[in-house]
């Protein structure tokens, strides 16, 4: 029974998720989109930065081509929803391809300043973009069905998880860890680095863009600002890091932990909710740097010492 | 005479505008253990990485038959031409059967992967027993042996090990170098040594080169070499 357990329960979790809807109150629906919405972005950032090791803060430029990708292609093109979320997630992957190829040849610190400069200049070129509204923004058409959205960003998880349960479990994926662990001995072994390196990103690009375009058909409306916005970025890497990057659920733990937790404390105590994320972030690096789902495995074994282990550990 | 295995004309190579490598020659010959050694800064690691494909490079470069100089990383790897790196460069959050597999990355058949498995933990059996501890935990010259297994998993026709002595006790360093040496016996696998420390590396090399400022400057037989006054005024201080 026991062994039977991780087969069960993901799926059993899933056809639960997908029921909700049906007896949930509005409120929870909203909250349910937006919490999977992020979960997705979590896990998407997970296979280039938990599996890679390439922490990457031009995710929410993958965000916003899929935004915009669908806004333009409804708004002025007239096209159906598919087709947009579609042209969402080619435009990710050629952005992927064309500057991951440069920037992905930095390392560390480097890479991360580089992909935050992308979302930064993302969007000052889109407000300078007539087709897509400019700084204006546009309008997308309205359509009232949340129980929709919600199924569809559900999906989308499913989705985006099982090709990371995939990773975890493949030659590529290995191939990745590689990478993460040590990427010139990766490349001396015989791993096509920039090949892999280049695949990952658009995967995590891919699956970013699908939920920009969910959000953009749900809120209805996008403006380069909150498209491209910077902060959503760190949220996605505080969720997969908080919940265990390099792990298959972490990041979706994460993510429905602490949105639970901020919607909980922005009701109640709404100036405090703002600080909640740096705090979480500040704790969770210093007494649990490989997340919840490692927390989980070893604090049975190792009870108060885990955290003083940590600390000592990874001196700061 | 056997055949040569890696021919190497006139190589050039360096990092931007700056060359290390000026119109090197050398060659090693299938079955020998061949030493390359010369001083910090002479162009050894250099040299490897440029015979590895990590490096821009310029000159000819043949391999068991075929003209590698312009080819990928992976590509040369996969023809044989294998490294253990400087410094181990383990996946040190990995266990060491997963070091391990990662050197038959390139290998997709399960059994084959097993078979290379049973004849590397037949030359270290210490492997076998602490397989699944993480490869960070160990010390620095059980990492080394690591690396060297590690690299065997890829069946290497050429094993090309970088600075194998740096920081390690000289009983662990003869331990190794006997390791070496079995190899290539037992396993008929060619070695290149690339060393700094001049007595090891000539103590089990057929030949030797000496490397200085990015050019090949005396060549011979190790013994000759070992004997050689310039050698031991330059390198050993005598």
């Amino acid at each position: 029974m026991r062994k039977a357990l991780p087969w069960i329960l993901p799926p059993l979790v899933v056809v639960i998720l997908a029921a909700l809807p049906w007896f949930a109150s509005p409120t929870i629906i909203q909250f349910g989109i937006s919490t999977l919405i992020l979960a997705t972005l979590s896990q998407s950032w997970n296979i280039i930065g938990g599996y890679t090791g390439y922490a990457s803060f031009g995710n929410s430029v993958f965000y916003g081509l899929g935004i915009y990708g669908t806004a333009v292609a409804m708004v002025q093109f007239g096209l159906p929803f598919w087709v947009g979320m579609l042209v969402g997630g080619l435009l990710s992957v050629v952005f992927a391809v064309l500057l991951g190829l440069p920037v992905l040849r930095l390392r560390g610190h480097y890479f991360a300043i580089a992909t935050l400069a992308l979302a930064q200049v993302m969007s000052a070129i889109v407000s300078n973009v007539q087709v897509a509204g400019g700084n204006q923004g546009l309008v997308l058409p309205l359509f009232r069905g949340d129980k929709m959205f919600y199924e569809l960003a559900l999906g989308l998880l499913v989705l985006a998880t099982l090709t990371v349960f995939w990773l975890s479990r493949s030659r590529f994926g290995f191939g990745l860890i590689s990478i993460r662990e040590d990427e010139d001995a990766a490349a001396v072994m015989g791993v096509n680095t920039t090949y892999y390196k280049v695949i990952a990103f658009a995967l995590s690009g891919v699956f970013t863009a699908l939920a920009g375009g969910i959000h953009a058909y749900w809120i209805t409306f996008v403006e380069p600002e909150s498209a491209f916005d910077i902060t959503l970025n760190v949220k996605m890497i505080i969720m997969a890091v908080f919940g265990g990057p390099g792990s298959v659920f972490g990041p979706i733990v994460g993510a429905f932990v602490l949105q639970s937790v901020s919607e909980i404390l922005a009701t109640k105590i709404s100036s405090l909710a703002g600080l909640f994320f740096g705090l979480v972030i500040v704790v969770a690096v210093v007494f649990m740097p490989k997340g919840l789902i490692d927390l989980r495995k070893r604090i049975g074994r190792l009870g108060w010492r885990y955290f003083t282990r940590n600390v000592k550990e990874n001196r700061l | 005479m056997s055949e040569v295995l890696l021919g190497v004309d006139k190589l050039g190579a360096g990092y931007g505008d700056m060359a290390v490598l000026l119109d090197m020659s050398f060659e090693v010959r299938q079955g020998e253990i061949v030493s390359l050694v010369g001083s910090n800064g002479a162009g050894k690691t250099t040299l490897m990485r440029a015979l590895s494909g990590l490096l821009p490079r310029k000159g000819s470069i043949r391999f068991a038959g075929s003209e590698i100089s312009g080819m990928a990383a992976e590509r040369i790897f996969s023809l044989g031409l294998v490294q253990v790196p400087e410094g181990r460069q383990l996946f040190g959050q990995m266990s060491v059967l997963d070091n391990l597999l990662m050197g038959a990355y390139l290998c997709r058949d399960k059994k084959e992967e097993k078979r290379r498995l049973e004849r590397v933990f037949e030359l270290f059996p210490i492997l076998q027993e602490r397989r699944s501890q993480r490869a960070g935990v160990f010390s620095g010259g059980e990492q080394q042996m690591i690396a060297i297994a590690r690299a065997l998993m890829a069946e290497p026709r050429l094993l090309m090990v970088d600075e194998m002595s740096l920081g390690l006790a000289p009983v662990i360093v003869d331990k190794l170098l006997d390791a070496l040496v079995a190899i290539r016996d037992e396993r008929g696998v060619t070695v290149l040594l690339v060393e700094q420390d001049v007595f090891s590396a000539f103590s089990i090399a057929d030949r030797g080169y000496v490397l200085e400022l990015g050019k090949i400057v005396r060549e011979g037989n190790a013994e000759e070499l070992v004997e050689d006054p310039e050698v031991r005024r330059a390198y050993l201080g005598i």
